[in-house]
């Protein structure tokens, strides 16, 4: 089950709060370059919140280690 | 498929969707089709790393997928492949090594709208290392016929709903236990970086520390490894060029030496992974591992200037598998 929005969990993976080693390469370099995104223009930060949820929506089938990550 | 033109042109014949890599001269000798190309000389076969300039290898599309016509990109439009690619399947991207696009697809591609939410994959085209200053790398448009010196070319490959693609990365290389290092700005020609937050000249450290330059500088992106490999020191700049760039901020180190390199890609090869469609790895693995002659496990195709699995890469080896929709 992907978090809403609302869920603390995107608030941490954009701003850096939490380290990831995350088994999905592609999924390290998303959120890497959504928080290098969100450095450069704060502004951004629902967009990108928006980002990371519909590549974990899409992949949620084999971003099961990752899932555990983020909501942990 | 390590082929000669005869046995691609069959392949054409029979109406074959196909990702070629070859010399030029080959490449330009194929009929119209439904095909991209790149130019490139070193390749992995089940004989083991082969340079060859009358062999092309061959990556076919699956008979249940449908490629659409090759697309042509520029450095005006490159930044819509992620958009351009199929909801549901894969895209070849071949970019020709040390042009603009190249340059620009390296620096700005992890921001494209939709990138990492596709399955892009490819390579940088390159030449035979003897051909240094007499050629330049190509890119091919198999359907109008074009050799490409400045643009990219990409098959879009659509699956069908109970098939998905997926990338897979193959890197040998993590972190070593040396200084971190760090860069100012981003980009493929450094001057001054910061050794564990000392701000030096990177040349003169490279030197100083005697730096096996042979290795990579590698980042930890949450997880994902990525490399960026040492082109060469420019003395009369004092600056240090790479292949691919490094970003500002981020935290590199030397990769820690491999002894074996055909031991290590082929442990490192996942055991139960499906037929690659699609399979590239770096002529700078093959240079310094000195892998011709040598098998690396079961991942065949090009040796080429670059890979790409979304983003430019370095020294890895990317390769693209479809299996079954869960």
């Amino acid at each position: 089950m992907i978090p809403p929005a609302t869920d603390p969990v995107w608030s941490k993976l954009i701003k850096g709060a939490a380290e990831y080693q995350f088994k999905q390469a592609s999924a390290g370099m998303l959120v890497f370059n959504l928080r290098a995104q969100y450095k450069r223009d704060p502004s951004r930060f629902a967009a990108l919140i928006e980002d990371a949820r519909k590549f974990f929506l899409k992949y949620e089938s084999v971003l099961g280690s990752e899932l555990q990550q983020l909501v942990k | 498929m390590f082929a000669t033109t005869e046995e691609v042109k069959a392949l054409l014949n029979a109406g074959k969707s196909l990702v070629l890599a070859g010399e030029e001269e080959l490449l330009r000798s194929l009929p119209r089709g439904r095909w991209i190309g790149g130019t490139i000389p070193y390749f992995m076969t089940v004989d083991g790393g082969r340079t060859s300039r009358d062999h092309l290898f061959v990556e076919t599309v699956p008979a249940s997928a449908h490629a659409r016509a090759p697309a042509v990109y520029d450095t005006s439009n490159i930044s819509r492949i992620g958009e351009d690619a199929p909801d549901n399947g894969y895209t070849i991207l071949i970019l020709p090594a040390f042009t603009p696009i190249h340059q620009q697809y390296a620096l700005e591609a992890p921001g494209y709208p939709g990138l990492f939410m596709k399955v892009v994959a490819g390579w940088i085209s390159g030449i035979h290392l003897d051909d240094l200053g007499k050629k330049t790398p190509k890119t091919f448009n198999g359907e109008s016929g074009e050799a490409l010196g400045d643009r990219g070319v990409a098959l879009h490959v659509e699956l069908p709903d109970s098939y998905r693609a997926q990338i897979g990365i193959v890197n040998i290389f993590e972190p070593g236990e040396g200084a971190v290092i760090t860069f100012p700005t981003n980009g493929f020609e450094v001057g001054e970086c910061a050794v564990n937050g000392e701000r030096q000249s990177f040349h003169d450290y490279l030197l100083r520390a005697k730096i096996d330059t042979r290795l990579p500088l590698v980042a930890n992106f949450c997880g994902a490894m990525i490399n960026v490999s040492i082109q060469g020191l420019d003395a009369g700049r004092s600056t240090v060029k790479l292949y691919a760039p490094v970003f500002e901020g981020v935290s590199y180190r030397f990769a820690r030496p491999v002894t074996n390199y055909p031991q290590h890609f082929a442990a490192a090869i996942p055991s139960n992974i499906a037929k690659p469609v699609f399979t590239c790895n770096c002529v700078l693995n093959y240079l310094y591992g000195e892998l011709e002659n040598y098998r690396t496990g079961t991942l065949l195709g090009p040796m080429t200037f670059g890979e790409i699995a979304y983003q430019l890469l370095n020294q890895t080896l990317v390769h693209v598998t479809i299996s079954p929709a869960v």
